[in-house]
């Protein structure tokens, strides 16, 4: 019995180190740079869903890549440096924070082309969210789709791993690249910016 | 004597094979040369906005290093460059044209990063290495007694690349270089793989990176 069930044990044992062997896991971490853009003076609530914060892509071909943390550092940077004061909010909407704008961010899909399915040595990324946006009552004011793109090109002795961080790294940058450049261009949350800071009796940014 | 006629037929056949052939073209805006101050510097950024491929990083750090080593040019590492400026050179972001980098420049915040960098010119560089044609066919085998491979494969690899050199301050192209390297290599292999690799890309690196520095000199300061 004894003898059976080492048996039964170093298979499972093989068996799982053939299947790890096969899976390409990505956990990234990286630090993003500040940004440099223009200040809006205003006070920014970001809300992080539990979905976002935790969120796993993976396919049949055993690919699994852990997005949620580092998207979750790179919207917090990017709004810390476009807002002049940022405040993370644990819940929402079940108590409104005193802010101007509240930002939640979705990831609706991802997308990943792998060298194998293209012929091509390129391993491509896209990530569609959807940034959601209320004002300080909780009122939506937008609801932006973006889709971001990253890619890294295969070359000699580069492994699968490394290849789809630097590809996820170039999508992540490629969404902080878009929430500077077009942002406040977004026609809705344009129209709400303008009418919020042409207000003639406006106190200021509401720092609190 | 014999084994003499057979080295030198060796030699020949494998430098024959070795061989790259560079062709290098420049424009420059200027009879004169490009004066830098003491502390002016120059950023070698990469393109990175084709579909079907990009300028790689390491080309791009062979061209840094080809400039800087004759102590003329003081030159800016392009990831250090990209962080500074993120995210207006962003593969999405980044101006391929002059009138773009000029519109860029008209924003305080990114002018006055730039001049804090010590950073004058910016020389944009655009390419890539291929394969284009490969020939003869390699078998490898293992048994129980040993492996080994056995056949003959040829293949011919293309560089071409070209820079171009901004002046940032005066917002204008100095010049243009264009290089284009090519080369076969091959592989003999009876049992033992022998390669004879061409070194395509080391040779437009380093005929990009010595061109571009003909544009430069240092302004001498009078003592």
């Amino acid at each position: 019995m004894t003898k059976i069930s080492n048996k039964a044990f170093s298979a499972l044992g093989v068996s799982c180190m053939f299947l790890i062997g096969c899976s390409t896991n990505v956990h990234v971490q990286t630090d993003f740079p500040a940004a440099l853009t223009p200040e809006i003076p205003l006070v920014a609530g970001l809300y992080f869903d539990k979905n976002f914060r935790d969120f796993t892509y993976s396919n049949t071909r055993k690919v699994t890549i852990s997005l949620g943390e580092a998207e979750a550092e790179m919207f917090s940077t990017v709004f810390g440096d476009l807002f002049q004061k940022t405040h993370i909010l644990d819940t929402f909407p079940q108590e409104l924070p005193e802010v101007d704008l509240i930002i939640s961010p979705h990831i609706e899909e991802v997308q990943l082309s792998l060298p194998s399915d293209t012929q091509i040595k390129v391993f491509e990324l896209w990530i569609k969210y959807n940034v959601q946006v209320f004002d300080g009552n909780g009122v939506p004011v937008a609801d932006w789709i973006m889709t971001s793109y990253g890619r890294a090109v295969d070359r000699t002795f580069s492994s699968d791993e490394g290849l789809l961080e630097q590809a996820v790294i170039m999508a992540l940058r490629d969404t902080g690249a878009q929430l500077v450049t077009q942002f406040a261009l977004v026609r809705d949350i344009n129209l709400w910016l303008e009418q919020r800071l042409a207000l003639p009796a406006s106190p200021g940014p509401a720092v609190r | 004597m014999r084994k003499l006629v057979l080295t030198l037929i060796s030699v020949s056949v494998v430098s024959a094979g070795c061989t790259t052939a560079t062709n290098i073209d420049e424009y420059r805006s200027s009879d004169r040369n490009i004066l830098l101050g003491e502390t002016e510097k120059v950023v070698v950024l990469g393109r990175r906005h084709a579909g079907e491929y990009e300028t790689e990083a390491g080309f791009i750090s062979c061209i840094g290093n080809k400039l800087s080593n004759g102590n003329i040019v003081s030159v800016y590492s392009e990831e250090g460059f990209i962080d500074q400026l993120y995210p207006w050179f962003e593969p999405r972001t980044a101006p391929l044209k002059l009138a773009r980098m000029k519109q860029i420049l008209q924003e305080p915040m990114i002018s006055a990063r730039i001049r804090s960098l010590d950073i004058r010119y910016m020389i944009w560089v655009d390419g890539k290495t291929e394969v284009t044609d490969r020939k003869g066919a390699m078998s490898c085998a293992i048994g129980p007694g040993g492996g080994g491979c056995f056949g003959f494969a040829a293949w011919d690899k293309v560089s071409e690349f070209e820079a171009i050199i901004w002046d940032l301050e005066d917002i204008n192209e100095e010049g243009r270089v264009r290089v284009d390297a090519r080369g076969s290599s091959y592989v003999i292999s009876i049992l033992v793989p022998v390669p004879f690799l061409a070194r395509v890309q080391a040779q437009a690196c380093d005929g990009l990176g010595k061109q571009l520095s003909s544009f430069f000199s240092k302004t001498v300061t009078a003592e």
